[in-house]
């Protein structure tokens, strides 16, 4: 048999996931860490990031549509909690880019783009603290306090409940550390304008876009 | 021209007397019926309705009998019988759980019945229990003459499929559990083709069928994966309807947001009345002249920002510009995109339905 090149393997492994050849993807990362002596970081930022990053422009370019994010952001969890994290040491995991606090507004229930901005975030490798839905802005404050976050992002989907992010942003303000964090909103009933007219830091059109600006707030994409 | 020549001719594509006004896919918010008695001063809903012109009533499937003796009319923001099983804690006849937000102006799902539950020992309520259906079949004796009636059939495959199985879980069961999904889908599909028989033998004129794919730019599932699982039972349950009314209702098939992949393939398999078509996610002029003279389109009023943020000048105008955009020859019913939400002014509401009277008439 041919050995395939550290790089062949990587490619490999990049192209099944995007196949969607779950049973197969996972078997080749098996392989690449335990026989090929690929460090399981090396997968990661060689193999599978690069795939999300294909899988997230594909969506951007509507070529794939919100069930392959999901499937594939699953996925790439999966491949991460059973085969390559129980191969790193503790100090391999703990490098975060920095720490997003999210929540769906007050009165507002609608989880799917906030989970899917989660999961796409943590794949980033962002550290995500998700404080669920219908969060009032005590609980916003509360876990800005408490987790000394980088960015809290706030979803809604209603018209009648985004008015709780202005709610959010002046709470922060009259705690006094409303300059201690970044603000991102996003959902179906938020617009780019109103985001600016409540003066948040940032509007995310979709999950990938939320990335993207968390990574430019933070200055670490332009 | 009576309420139901008005439908009849537009939904065929000649031009009414008049475009024919619906209510939203969801009829008005409890919050919103008090707003319309207080600012029109009127008490009988019924009333209401007359005044504002709305062409059609509602029927939809109800609990069962057994069901009910075991549940509560539960109020806001449910408004229909569920067992109680906490403080603010319901369930619903398919063993779903239900939880209502703090202000209890939403709900949402807490438990799903077939994330733990095997689906062969899983048992489905009775389509054909004729006490689901008694106050529908009062509503049609009633009012059948006057309006035009349409039937919900309740949740589509897709959102029943997820209602019981969870998102996440229904999502990734697409891609790596499809012997699950095919079974699922299909007990779905027998049990959603008795309940249209059920109302065809009542002798409703719309069939409604309505599974959200869409969100606001693009779909939840992909089109192919549509095509792999959905269009196939769509296609069956449509030709069944069509065949066992003797082609005597109309096929309306509502989803939310943005699905104008899959438009084509919904014409090609007997759609004939499109909803809501949100201003925000696909432009209804560009899906009238596309196909428009195959598809009704219904709904298309703004819900996002019209009715809710746009004063009573900017609701005359969209209404007007949907008139002239996508009125030609019939095949348009306006109707606000979704039912308006709490807080939409009423007047903007009301005028809607009022300007639309006055405005949307077809010269002879």
């Amino acid at each position: 048999m041919i050995s395939l090149s550290r790089k062949e393997i990587l490619e490999k492994i990049k192209n099944s996931f995007l196949e969607f050849e779950f049973d197969s993807t996972k078997e080749f990362v098996r392989k690449a860490i335990e026989d090929d002596g690929i460090d399981p970081l090396e997968v990661i930022e060689k193999a599978l990031r690069p795939a999300m990053d294909i899988v997230g422009k594909k969506f951007e370019e509507g070529e794939f549509f919100l069930s392959e994010l999901i499937v594939s952001g699953d996925f790439f969890k999966e491949i991460m909690n059973e085969v390559i994290l129980p191969k790193l040491g503790k100090g391999e995991i703990d490098k975060k880019l920095g720490v997003v606090v999210l929540g769906t507004v007050k009165g507002d229930l609608h989880d799917i783009g906030k989970n899917i901005v989660e999961t796409m975030l943590r794949i980033a490798g962002f550290e995500v603290i998700d404080l669920g839905v219908d969060v009032p802005p005590e609980k916003f404050i509360e876990a800005v306090k408490k987790y000394n976050p980088d960015i809290i992002g706030m979803s809604a989907l209603l018209t009648s409940t985004i008015g709780e992010m202005k709610n959010v942003i002046d709470a922060l303000e009259n705690e006094g550390i409303r300059d201690k964090v970044k603000v991102i909103v996003g959902g179906a009933a938020v617009t780019e304008k109103y985001a600016k007219e409540i003066g948040a830091d940032g509007y995310g059109r979709d999950a990938i876009d939320a990335v993207k600006i968390c990574k430019r707030l933070l200055g670490l994409e332009s | 021209m009576d309420h139901r020549e008005r439908v009849f001719k537009a939904v065929e594509h000649e031009e009414p007397d008049r475009v024919p006004l619906d209510q939203a896919m969801d009829p008005f918010r409890p919050d919103i019926w008090v707003g319309l008695e207080k600012y029109l001063d009127m008490k009988d809903r019924e009333a209401i309705l007359e005044y504002l012109g709305i062409d059609f009533r509602l029927v939809r499937v109800g609990v069962s009998e057994d069901f009910k003796k075991k549940a509560v009319f539960a109020g806001p923001p449910f408004e229909r019988y569920l067992k109680q099983l906490g403080e603010n804690l319901y369930e619903d006849e398919w063993g779903a759980h239900y939880e209502a937000t703090s202000d209890r102006l939403h709900w949402r799902y807490v438990y799903h019945p077939l994330s733990e539950i095997d689906i062969d020992s899983y048992e489905f309520p009775d389509p054909d229990d004729p006490s689901r259906y008694a106050k529908a079949k009062e509503i049609v004796k009633e009012k059948g003459d006057k309006y035009v009636i349409s039937a919900g059939t309740g949740m589509g495959l897709f959102e029943q499929a997820w209602a019981l199985r969870g998102f996440n879980r229904l999502m990734r069961d697409l891609y790596r559990n499809v012997n699950f999904v095919n079974k699922l889908l299909d007990r779905l599909l027998d049990y959603k083709i008795r309940v249209s028989k059920n109302f065809i033998d009542l002798g409703v004129d719309i069939i409604r069928l309505a599974d959200d794919f869409g969100m606001q730019t693009t779909m939840m599932i992909s089109p192919l994966i549509w095509k792999k699982f959905f269009k196939p039972r769509m296609e069956k349950l449509i030709y069944e309807i069509k065949s066992y009314s003797r082609n005597g209702v109309y096929i309306f098939f509502h989803s939310d947001g943005y699905i104008e992949p899959i438009i084509d393939d919904l014409v090609k398999i007997g759609v004939q009345i499109l909803n809501p078509i949100q201003p925000e996610c696909m432009d209804p002029a560009r899906i009238k002249q596309k196909w428009g003279d195959k598809l009704t389109l219904h709904g298309t009023i703004s819900v996002q920002r019209t009715l809710p943020f746009g004063t009573i000048e900017d609701v005359k105008k969209e209404v007007e510009k949907r008139f002239k955009e996508c009125g030609e020859n019939g095949g348009l019913i306006l109707a606000p995109a979704h039912a308006p939400q709490p807080g939409t002014p009423i007047e903007n509401i009301v005028t809607m339905y009022t300007y639309a009277k006055k405005y949307c008439i077809y010269k002879k």
